[in-house]
């Protein structure tokens, strides 16, 4: 069996392996480590998890999303889903909603404005994506650091030594200003992820260019 | 420095680099692996975001968790409102069958009782609640009972665990016993312990998982000097 048709075989079992994506149908194609998935799904937070999940399967380097959202049968008009996205924002803990406008059109919700940090943002895209009948979400969200912090890559390099997801991987930092170019070999889209998701807290951080190749041994 | 004494530096390091614990008090300590957390954070979400962030650690074999929520004044919810938004959670997600759900709200402490088919929909119910402003803690009191007949197969759950990226040098043993899985062998950290005892409760018709992995001791290999 050739490698592409192995990475197709553990991506489709992957999928069929989680019990609440078991009513998706979903194509899979492989090469060379770069995974397309296509079909059609009820909910858009139901394709994000068919994402993250075949990011967890070893080999896969890349996941290319040809996924639709059904028309919801009772489309939700576009106040109400308005007014549930930001219930959402104000319902969590860690989210600061001030300055963060919501616009929808045609079931998407764009998010502009700014947070002070990455997991913010994060955070705000979670909430209102798993809102029913939302099509897709585009967060446009800005990261406003107050903090002038000069960026140090000791502070970057000891925060990847103490990953245990990035055990005995060598990640090259370069710093210009407030921007960071991360370089070097990891196994999985995972570490890729987890190393970036890291170089967000550092302080001072304003871009990350991600540079991490994924060799999969 | 002695182990305890560089893992509980390293956990304290290991927090501080997260922004939402800048503001965090919590007190570290560390004996044999094991991880203490006290202190006191003002929402539920950072209490499960500390454990998150100490599961990751290499070395951390278990968590003690002594963190009592104390809100701040202006952030108290009424009991009616956080019922209220739980139940709207729930009917608006598609892996919570919330028809199966009772759940209770006193003093901001949640209780969920009721059975479900499936050990994610019991996780999924409890996730979904972490981040509510106005939640003090949660018992998850669910239970799970499969209504799935035909044999479950032990080479599928391997084959699940191998294909892991997570587990990538995972050395995982599945033992079945009827309806009960027991997962021996060594991972990294307890993350990877969780997902993998996550991965073996997928199984169709699974009754219980009995989660004896052991988490590796630690021998910190330094890397090279970097450009």
């Amino acid at each position: 069996m050739n490698a592409n048709n192995d990475l197709q075989q553990k991506v489709q079992f992957a999928l069929f392996w989680e019990p609440h994506l078991t009513g998706a149908a979903i194509g899979v194609t492989a090469h060379e480590g770069i995974v397309t998935l296509s079909g059609t799904v009820a909910r858009y937070d139901m394709k994000l998890d068919i994402e993250q999940i075949v990011k967890k399967v070893r080999g896969v380097k890349a996941v290319v999303m040809h996924i639709n959202v059904h028309d919801h049968p009772q489309a939700a008009d576009e106040e109400s889903l308005a007014q549930q996205a930001l219930q959402a924002l104000e319902l969590h803990t860690s989210i600061p909603p001030e300055h963060i406008k919501i616009v929808v059109a045609n079931g998407w919700i764009y998010l502009v404005g700014s947070v002070d940090w990455q997991y913010q943002k994060q955070a705000a895209e979670k909430a209102v994506s798993r809102i029913m009948g939302v099509k897709g979400v585009v967060n446009s969200l800005l990261i406003h650091s107050d903090r002038t912090d000069m960026l140090e890559k000791k502070a970057l390099c000891d925060a990847f030594d103490r990953s245990s997801i990035l055990r005995g991987k060598t990640i090259a930092v370069g710093v210009h200003q407030n921007e960071v170019t991360l370089t070097g070999v990891v196994d999985s889209l995972v570490q890729k992820e987890e190393a970036e998701r890291i170089a967000w807290n550092a302080p001072g951080i304003w871009r990350i260019h991600n540079q991490l190749e994924i060799i999969h041994t | 420095m002695s182990t305890d004494e560089s893992l509980q530096f390293t956990v304290q390091q290991a927090l501080r680099w997260e922004p939402q614990m800048h503001d965090a008090q919590l007190g570290v300590t560390a004996h044999q692996g094991i991880i203490t957390l006290m202190g006191i954070l003002p929402n539920y979400f950072l209490k499960v975001e500390a454990e998150r962030i100490v599961k990751n650690i290499d070395g951390v074999r278990a968590i003690v968790e002594k963190i009592a929520v104390v809100f701040p004044q202006e952030q108290t919810l009424s009991d009616e409102k956080l019922a209220e938004s739980i139940l709207r959670l729930y009917q608006s997600s598609f892996t919570i069958p919330d028809e199966r759900i009772r759940f209770k709200v006193e003093n901001g402490w949640v209780t969920l009782e009721g059975t479900l088919h499936w050990n994610y929909q019991k996780k999924a119910a409890e996730a979904a609640l972490s981040s509510i402003k106005g939640i003090r803690g949660i018992s998850n009191l669910l239970h799970t009972q499969s209504d799935y007949e035909n044999e479950l197969l032990q080479e599928s759950i391997v084959k699940a665990l191998h294909h892991s990226a997570v587990l990538s040098d995972a050395v995982i043993a599945v033992t079945l016993d009827h309806r009960k899985v027991t997962l021996t062998g060594s991972v990294n950290n307890l993350y990877e312990k969780d997902e993998a005892e996550r991965l073996a409760w997928n199984a169709p018709g699974i009754a219980s998982v009995s989660n004896e992995l052991e988490i590796r001791p630690f021998v910190k290999v330094f890397s090279d000097e970097r450009e």
